[in-house]
C-alpha cells in the first residue's frame, strides 16, 4: 500500500510546495538581483542575502514543526514491500 | 616562521588546555559506564536514545570544525562579503536533512540501522553499491581526518609555543581522542562534543566581541573597503561566473554535507523522531552564530589590516604559511597584546579552536571504526560474528586505522595529499542514493551505481585534467560550477533512466 496517499502523512520532500519555496528562495539567496547602495551601511545585496538566509531558517523550521509527519505507523515506504 | 608561532602564549596556557584535555578522558569513562550492553547499536549509536541537547550539540561541533574558524576567516578576509555563501551553504545542509531524514529516521528504526551502507543494503540489496559507497565514504572520511589533524597541530603549535614539539603534542591529542572514543563510542563523543559545543559556541562569541572592540563596527569597516580601489571588490556584488559559484557552493556543500556518515549517524542515534526535529530546528539557525560571525571577522580584518596578504605573500616563499593560518591569529595577537583579560579571552578561543578539531575528528574516526567493522569486516571476514565480537573489533579498528592517519598528516608530502581537495566531489555522488533511494521506488542499485562511477569520473578527469596531460590546466570549476557538480548533473541524468524502468530492481 502507497502510505503517502493520505496528504498529511507526506514527508517534506514528497510535497512541491516545498520545492516550489526552496526554489524561490535559494534564487533569492544567490546575489544576481540588481541592487544598488547600502543599507545600515552594509551594501544592500549582502543584506538583502543575509535576510533571505534567515528566510531560508525559517521555512525550514517551519517544515520541521508543520509539515514532518512524527507517527512513526504512518510512513515511509517499507520497501521491502515494493515488490 | 608562521605567525601562529609568535603569540605570547604562557606556560599557564598550556596548562588549560591540558587539563581540559585530560578531563576529556573522564567523560569518556562516564560514557564506558553508562553503556547498556556491548553491541554495534549502543556503541556506534549510543542506545539509539541521544536526548534533545546533546543531539544538537554534537550535531553542531561535529559539522563546525577548526576549518569553520580559521580556513572561513582567511578565505573572508581575501573575499569580504563574497563569503557570505558560507552562511547560505551552511543553513542549506540543514535544509538538505529535511529532504530525506523523516524518511531515513523511520526506515532506521525499523531495520536496526548502524551505518550508511545499511541503508544501502536493506532498500536496494546490491552488494555491489553498498561496497563503492562505504569507499567513498571512507576515503571521504580519511580525508577529512588527516585535514582535521593538520589543522590541530597549527593550533597546538600556537600554544605550545614550541615548549612541546608538534607531532608529540598532536599524537598525544589523537591519543586522548581515541582513549575516550575507545571507552564510550558514540556516548562519549557526544557527551564530549556537547561540552565543546559550548565552548565554540563562547569562543565564536568572543572573537565577534573582541573584533568590533579591537578594529571598530561592520559599517565603518565596509566604508573603509569601499574607499579603497584595491579592496573595493570585497564589498562589491557578485559578478555573473561569482553567483553560478555561489550557486555552485550552496548545492555541493548543502548536499554533500548532509550525508556525511557522521551525520546520518546521529539521524540513526536521535533518541526519538520529535528530538531529531526539534535538534534540527535550531541547527537551521547555527550558521548566523557562527558562520555569519567569521565573515563579519574577516571583513573587517579586510578594512583594518589591508595588508596582511602581502606580508603573507612574502612569507610564502620561504614556508607553508598561508592566509588561513594568519587572519585568526592576527587579530588573537592584537586582542592579547590588549591586555590581561584579552590574553585569557585568547586562551579560551584557542581552547575552542583545538575542541572544534577534535569533536568534529572524533565524529569522524567513530563512523570510520564503524563502517570498517561493520560494512567489510563482518560481511566479508566474518559474517557469524557475535556483537560483543564486532564491538571488540571496532574499538581496535580506532586505533589500528587512526594512527597511520596522524602519521599522514604530520609526515607525508607527497602529491597524494591533493586528494584532500576532492572529498564533497566524491562525497556528493552519493546523495542520489540517499536523496532519491529514500523516495523513489523505481530507482535500482545498477542505475545508482553507474551515476555513482560516471559522477566520480567526470569530477576526477576534471579536477586533474591537466596535472594527467589531457588539458592545459586542471578544472576544479567549469563555468563557475564546481567539477562535483557537474559529475553530480551526468549522475542524475542516469538516474532519471529509471523514469523509463517498469518497476523497482532489486538484486540479491
Amino acid at each position: 500500500m502507497n502510505q503517502t496517499s493520505n496528504p498529511k502523512n507526506r514527508d517534506p520532500a514528497e510535497r512541491p510546495t516545498v520545492w516550489i519555496v526552496f526554489f524561490i528562495l535559494i534564487a533569492g539567496l544567490i546575489p544576481m538581483w540588481p541592487m544598488e547602495g547600502f543599507i545600515f551601511g552594509v551594501p544592500t545585496w549582502a543584506a538583502f542575502a543575509v535576510l533571505m538566509s534567515i528566510a531560508l531558517s525559517l521555512f525550514a523550521t517551519y517544515i520541521i514543526h508543520r509539515l514532518w509527519p512524527e507517527n512513526e505507523k504512518k510512513g515511509p515506504k517499507d520497501y521491502n514491500e515494493f515488490d | 616562521m608562521s605567525l601562529i608561532k609568535t603569540l605570547p602564549f604562557g606556560p599557564g596556557a598550556l596548562w588549560v588546555v591540558g587539563i581540559y584535555v585530560l578531563s576529556l578522558l573522564g567523560i569518556g569513562y562516564l560514557g564506558y559506564i553508562k553503556r547498556k550492553e556491548e553491541s554495534p547499536s549502543d556503541f556506534y549509536l549510543a542506545g539509539r536514545e541521544m536526548g534533545f541537547l546533546v543531539l544538537l550539540l554534537t550535531l553542531y561541533a561535529t559539522q563546525y570544525s577548526g576549518n569553520t574558524l580559521f580556513g572561513f576567516s582567511g578565505a573572508a578576509y581575501r573575499n569580504g562579503l563574497g563569503f557570505l555563501v558560507c552562511l547560505h551553504f551552511m543553513t542549506a545542509i540543514v535544509v538538505a536533512y529535511l529532504l530525506y531524514a523523516p524518511a531515513l529516521f523511520k526506515l532506521s528504526r525499523k531495520h536496526k540501522f548502524v551505518t550508511p551502507a545499511d541503508f544501502i543494503a536493506e532498500r536496494f540489496k546490491h552488494r555491489t553499491l553498498q561496497l563503492i559507497v562505504t569507499l567513498i565514504m571512507l576515503f571521504v572520511l580519511c580525508n577529512f581526518v588527516i585535514a582535521q589533524m593538520k589543522a590541530l597541530g597549527t593550533a597546538f603549535e600556537g600554544i605550545s609555543q614550541g615548549r612541546i614539539p608538534m607531532s608529540i603534542g598532536v599524537i598525544g591529542l589523537a591519543i586522548v581522542m581515541l582513549a575516550y572514543e575507545t571507552l564510550g563510542g558514540m556516548r562519549s563523543v557526544a557527551w564530549t562534543d556537547a561540552i565543546q559545543g559550548v565552548i565554540l559556541l563562547i569562543g565564536f562569541a568572543l572573537i565577534l566581541a573582541l573584533a568590533l572592540v579591537e578594529l571598530g563596527s561592520l559599517p565603518e569597516a565596509v566604508a573603509i573597503l569601499a574607499n579603497n580601489p584595491e579592496t573595493v571588490h570585497k564589498i562589491t556584488r557578485p559578478d555573473p561566473p561569482g553567483c553560478r559559484y555561489w550557486l555552485s557552493f550552496i548545492l555541493l556543500v548543502g548536499f554533500g554535507g548532509a550525508i556525511y556518515p557522521q551525520a546520518i549517524q546521529r539521524i540513526y542515534a536521535a533518541g526519538s523522531i520529535r528530538v531529531l526535529k526539534k535538534s534540527l530546528s535550531v541547527m537551521a539557525f547555527m550558521p548566523l552564530a557562527t558562520t555569519l560571525v567569521v565573515v563579519t571577522i574577516g571583513t573587517l580584518m579586510a578594512a583594518y589590516h589591508p595588508n596582511l596578504g602581502r606580508q603573507v605573500v612574502s612569507l610564502e616563499a620561504s614556508s607553508n604559511v598561508n592566509l588561513s593560518e594568519t587572519v585568526l591569529p592576527q587579530l588573537c595577537l592584537q586582542v592579547m597584546q590588549s591586555s590581561i583579560l584579552g590574553y585569557w579571552l585568547v586562551v579560551v578561543i584557542f581552547a575552542a579552536v583545538i575542541t572544534a578539531i577534535m569533536s568534529t575528528a572524533d565524529s569522524a574516526i567513530l563512523s570510520i571504526s564503524s563502517m570498517v567493522t561493520h560494512d567489510v569486516y563482518k560481511p566479508y571476514l566474518k559474517p557469524n560474528a557475535s556483537e560483543r565480537h564486532l564491538t571488540l573489533i571496532g574499538r581496535l579498528a580506532v586505533w589500528i586505522l587512526i594512527l597511520p592517519l596522524v602519521w599522514i598528516a604530520l609526515e607525508y608530502k607527497g602529491n597524494l595529499i591533493r586528494l584532500i581537495e576532492i572529498k564533497f566531489e566524491m562525497l556528493i555522488q552519493c546523495v542520489p542514493t540517499f536523496f532519491l533511494g529514500c523516495y523513489w521506488r523505481r530507482l535500482g542499485g545498477r542505475t545508482l551505481l553507474i551515476g555513482i562511477v560516471v559522477g566520480c569520473l567526470i569530477s576526477l578527469g576534471l579536477t586533474f585534467s591537466g596535472s594527467l596531460g589531457l588539458t592545459q590546466q586542471n578544472y576544479k570549476t567549469l563555468w563557475g560550477f564546481h567539477s562535483g557538480i557537474i559529475g553530480l548533473a551526468a549522475n542524475l541524468l542516469i538516474c532519471s533512466t529509471a523514469f523509463f524502468q517498469r518497476r523497482a530492481q532489486t538484486f540479491t
